[in-house]
């Protein structure tokens, strides 16, 4: 067998990977991001409206 | 051996001629999916799924509403796979994404942009990839071919307010474009070496300096295929096309750049065959085509031929160019990627000289037209051909019109609104982070360089193109945050005034053409309508454009 990378695989978490961040998540974050989501598309809804009054 | 110049030339020849053998066929057949009156069985199967009427067409604003319905719904579901990915198989150790990374992934992907403040192979797993955000690839580049189709409609149809149904076109493009070539496609990349594995393993291998390295190797192919095919670019490595899991070779290089162009160019030709005239495709095409020919060669001559000490004893600017490909080849991906709402990279953008990087910032200033996204980009080329159209008519004091419509104020209002919109985003987007300390703070650079990246930043994100510049720090609270609804509203404002232009259009009666009547199927108006994107589009950012990469390249 030439010499050069040999490939294995294994089953077991990489040695390399970036160990969990120590990263604090704040409270009601999710509930401030699905909030922020569907105030967003909110907004274009309203603007879609707003367009169709224009129309008239 | 080719020189590398040659060797560019030769690609870009191959380029052309590839992207002008696939115009016809692959327009006449998006043409075929946007007008056939026939449902295949597994289209039927999904509309009663969905509950759709596949028969019945749609007004404007219900249209509208679909597009913004399964897109809140897709970032909700993304955002939900992201945060709990952790619990999901496939993981392959990954963490749950942060919630603000979280949501700016999930609106980047289903708003077609793909912007990545992550690295893939050490943030996601495999679940996540195909399940979240391969889904959001076929379905944003479908929904902006669906878009651009309700225009066409507008010029087609007459005395109506339906432009079509949006279920119907969104299930046939996708099961009749975008599925097919994309495993098609990915087939070809496995063949020519992208890796494909769906294993739970890493992949470890054996470095020559002895050590051991655990490699991420995963289901590369599949995912690169739609990720050009749709102009989506978001990279399974954080490198993206610059890796050589993702871009082995020479050939993948330019397979993945007539990928990301191919839709664009050939829709000009679905536009010509839908509205009864191919003459009109063709000047679209020619306009687009300069465009992207003009791009690719400045950027290759201000990376050969800029000023600076390196670069004269190199002679060319190999900083941050894909040494396996050279500067021709960088460059044709960096106009390419730039001009369409793609975003992939093969170098790193933010090293090229300031006219170079300059000039991939003002391609997608100019609206991502040539050949733009799927979809996007054609209706983007077609609302300037209607301000062009207006101000020809200004000159010559008659009412204008194009392809039988009558362009009124309230068409032009439309148009007037579209044009502000995608700049708007954008430059506010550029101008709270620049008055924001927080913001500041993540820039590695200082002057009209740093300026330069977050300008750049935003730019990508608001025209949904999704390539960075690098340069500074996208992973935080404030450009989480900030981005992901940039991009929302940068991929759907414009969308609802082209939507409510088409719903305009449609209700016209067709206007037949006379004497006084622009030909807008001449070169005359090609060069008109060049002039005007320029003017009109790229003026706009002037200011903006000076302060950056203007300011710095012309600073000894």
């Amino acid at each position: 067998m030439a010499d050069g990378p040999r490939h294995t695989t294994r089953k077991a978490r990489a040695p390399d990977l970036p160990t969990p961040s120590t990263y604090k998540e704040p409270e009601m974050a999710d509930v401030l991001y699905v909030v922020l989501t569907v105030a967003t598309f909110a907004v274009l809804a309203l603007i879609v409206k707003g367009v169709e009054r224009l129309e008239r | 051996m080719l020189s590398v110049a040659t060797s560019g030339w030769f690609q870009a020849g191959l380029l052309v001629f590839a992207l002008a053998v696939t115009y016809r066929p692959l327009g006449d057949y998006m043409a075929h999916i946007l007008t056939s009156t026939k449902h295949w069985r597994a289209e039927k199967g999904l509309y009663k799924l969905m509950g759709v009427d596949g028969d019945a067409d749609q007004t404007w604003p219900v249209y509208i509403r679909s597009v913004l319905a399964i897109s809140v719904v897709g970032v909700l579901l993304l955002y939900l796979i992201l945060r709990i990915q952790d619990h999901l198989m496939l993981a392959l150790g990954m963490p749950a994404m942060k919630a603000d990374l979280a949501y700016n992934t999930a609106s980047s992907f289903v708003t077609n942009t793909n912007w990545q403040n992550y690295s893939g192979e050490s943030a996601l797993g495999y679940t996540a990839q195909f399940a979240g955000l391969a889904v959001q690839n076929f379905i944003s580049a479908a929904v902006g071919i669906a878009v651009v189709a309700t225009l066409i409609r507008g010029f087609v149809r007459t005395r109506t307010d339906r432009v079509g149904n949006f279920w119907v076109d969104l299930t046939r493009l996708v099961l009749r474009l975008m599925l097919p070539f994309s495993i098609v496609f990915g087939i070809v990349l496995i063949a020519s070496g992208v890796p494909q594995e769906l294993s739970s393993h890493l992949t470890a291998v054996n470095e020559v300096t002895g050590g051991n390295q655990s490699l991420y190797t995963g289901a590369t192919a599949s995912q690169e295929a739609i990720k050009m095919l749709g102009t989506n670019g978001g990279g399974i490595f954080n490198a993206n096309s610059s890796h050589p899991f993702e871009n082995p070779n020479g050939f993948i290089n330019w397979l993945q750049i007539y990928l990301l162009l191919c839709i664009g160019f050939s829709l000009p030709r679905t536009f010509g065959k839908m509205v009864g005239s191919h003459k009109h495709g063709y000047v679209l095409v020619a306009v687009m085509g300069g465009i992207w020919a003009s791009s690719a060669g400045f950027i290759t001559w201000a990376e050969e031929k800029h000023w600076g000490t390196a670069m004269a004893v190199a002679g060319s600017s190999m900083n941050g160019k894909e040494v396996r490909f050279g500067v021709p080849a960088s460059s044709l991906f960096t106009a390419s990627t730039t001009l369409t709402s793609t975003g992939a990279v093969d170098g790193m953008h933010d090293s090229y000289s300031a006219l170079g990087g300059g000039t991939a910032l003002f391609d997608m200033m100019l609206g991502e037209i040539a050949p733009g996204g799927t979809g996007s980009g054609l209706y983007g080329m077609l609302i300037l051909a209607i301000v062009t159209v207006f101000v020809a008519g200004l000159m010559v004091g008659r009412t204008p019109e194009y392809l039988g419509k009558k362009i009124r104020p309230s068409e032009m209002k439309y148009a007037s609104l579209y044009i502000l919109a995608t700049p708007s985003v954008a430059l506010i987007g550029t101008g709270i982070a620049m008055a924001t300390t927080t913001a500041r703070n993540s820039m590695n650079n200082i002057g009209p360089h740093g300026f330069t990246e977050v300008l750049y930043a935003f730019t990508s994100m608001a025209n949904n193109n999704g390539s960075a510049f690098a340069g500074i720090n996208g992973n935080t609270d404030f450009y989480n945050t900030l981005g992901g609804m940039v991009m929302i509203f940068g991929r759907f404002l414009p969308m609802v005034f082209v939507l409510a232009l088409a719903g305009s259009l449609a209700k016209q009666k067709h206007t037949p053409a006379s004497v006084g009547t622009l030909k807008t199927h001449t070169p005359l108006f090609a060069g008109l309508l060049t002039g005007v994107i320029f003017i009109v589009v790229g003026l706009t950012y002037f200011p903006a454009l000076a302060l950056g990469p203007l300011a710095e390249g012309l600073t000894k």
